[in-house]
């Protein structure tokens, strides 16, 4: 179908796939939706109830992306948001939504396309990935609302593992790394696996374990591996001057004193005021009110899962630590 | 309607941004149903509200198995 870019104003890219060797584009009209839902997909998902919204999905090759980008670009990015996942950063990204300038991408399936499009035997160049990285989150970050004059994006736990690719794209955009105490975590995931967590479900290429392997090792172990090498690739990128590394135990008070200071975006009182409502609430469903539940989550950890924690996480976790709070030299990893 | 027929369509309404506005307001599915119907064979396409809900249905579908 060909198009010209001024007739997609208002709207977006909601997923990229392959068509044979193309990449291609899937299309949605939002209009005046916003991303306020604490996830790109719930937002979709809302656009995708609307009759028009469903039945036209214009389909395009992904280069169309780049002619948007040349004729009506988004706003640059501000700050990106990166995390080991169960550790506040969806808190963070909806207290940065919560703000009607601040426009929030928040795990977004076109980027997640982007990101892993050469983990595959797909032959993509790093200059293809790199160009594609850049034209969808120039895309994604058109405004959805006049006030709109401030775009971040919150990646997916495991585009960490790729942080080399997205700094490299993005050389000037500050960024925050969000962790938590890793038996906090690991049980979250046990109550509730994250797709990544799902041996096979997405294919990641960071254990170098024949896939058999990795579901005989038990979800303890797996989760407890992929969080250690999502904490070690946090690692190799810090000290950074773009970077900041946040501690869930620091929040919300970071989220509101020290992260807008960061990306470098001014907050008045009235806007911290907005942005510390959203902390009363679960960021991942703000229906349900905050209870504090890091106590009553090591409490739950089984003996294994602590095993787990202990071996392949809190090494890192502990670097992490040193290096947030200035205080040494890092040590040795398991 | 062949899968032709209606891209054809589509892409006629995408030149037509005042078309687009009409029924981008629409919530009601089957108000929009009949709205997509009409416009069609004004526009001389053979469509039948038959055919708009299953194109929706295969729409929702392939959003549904995207994956991760």
């Amino acid at each position: 179908m060909m198009m010209d870019p001024t007739q997609l104003a208002g709207w977006v890219p909601i997923r990229l796939y392959w068509q044979g060797t193309q990449p291609m584009v899937d299309w949605c009209y939002l209009g005046g939706l916003r991303f306020k839902a604490p996830f790109f997909e719930q937002t979709i998902g809302e656009a995708l109830r609307r009759p028009f919204g469903l039945l036209f999905r214009p389909q395009t090759p992904i280069e169309f992306l780049g002619e948007i980008a040349a004729h009506a670009p988004g706003l640059a990015p501000a700050g990106f948001i990166f995390h080991m996942s169960r550790c506040g950063s969806t808190l963070i990204s909806q207290m940065l939504a919560a703000l009607p300038r601040n426009l929030v991408v928040s795990e977004a399936g076109p980027i997640d396309f982007v990101v892993r499009a050469r983990d595959g035997s797909r032959a993509v160049s790093e200059e293809e990935q790199t160009v594609w990285l850049r034209w969808i989150v120039n895309v994604l970050g058109r405004q959805r609302a006049l006030e709109q004059d401030r775009y971040f994006i919150k990646f997916d736990s495991w585009h960490t593992l790729y942080l080399s690719l997205i700094l490299r794209a993005f050389p000037e955009v500050p960024w925050v790394f969000v962790y938590r105490e890793p038996i906090e975590v690991m049980v979250s995931h046990r109550r509730q696996p994250g797709a990544q967590m799902v041996p096979g479900l997405i294919d990641l290429p960071w254990t170098g374990l024949e896939p058999g392997s990795l579901h005989a090792m038990g979800h303890d172990e797996y989760c407890a591996r992929l969080l250690g090498r999502i904490l070690d690739a946090a690692l190799a990128h810090v000290p950074d001057s773009r970077g900041m590394l946040i501690n869930y135990a620091d929040l919300p008070q970071a989220a509101a004193a020290t992260i807008p200071d960061f990306f470098g975006i001014p907050c008045s009182p009235e806007d911290l005021g907005r942005m510390s409502q959203v902390t009363g609430f679960q960021a991942k469903n703000p229906l349900l009110s905050f209870e504090p539940d890091a106590e009553e989550k090591r409490k739950a950890a089984t003996d294994r899962l602590r095993q787990m924690a202990d071996h392949w996480v809190r090494p890192r976790y502990d670097r992490l630590e040193q290096l947030r709070q200035g205080s040494g030299r890092v040590g040795p990893t398991a | 309607m062949s899968q032709e027929d209606f891209d054809r369509f589509r892409l006629e309404l995408f030149q037509e941004q005042d078309l687009q506005i009409g029924l981008r307001e629409i919530m009601d599915r089957q108000e929009f149903i009949a709205r997509v119907v009409h416009i069609g064979s004004e526009r001389g396409y053979g469509f039948t509200a038959k055919h708009v809900e299953e194109a929706m249905r295969a729409s929702r579908r392939s959003w549904m198995d995207r994956g991760v």
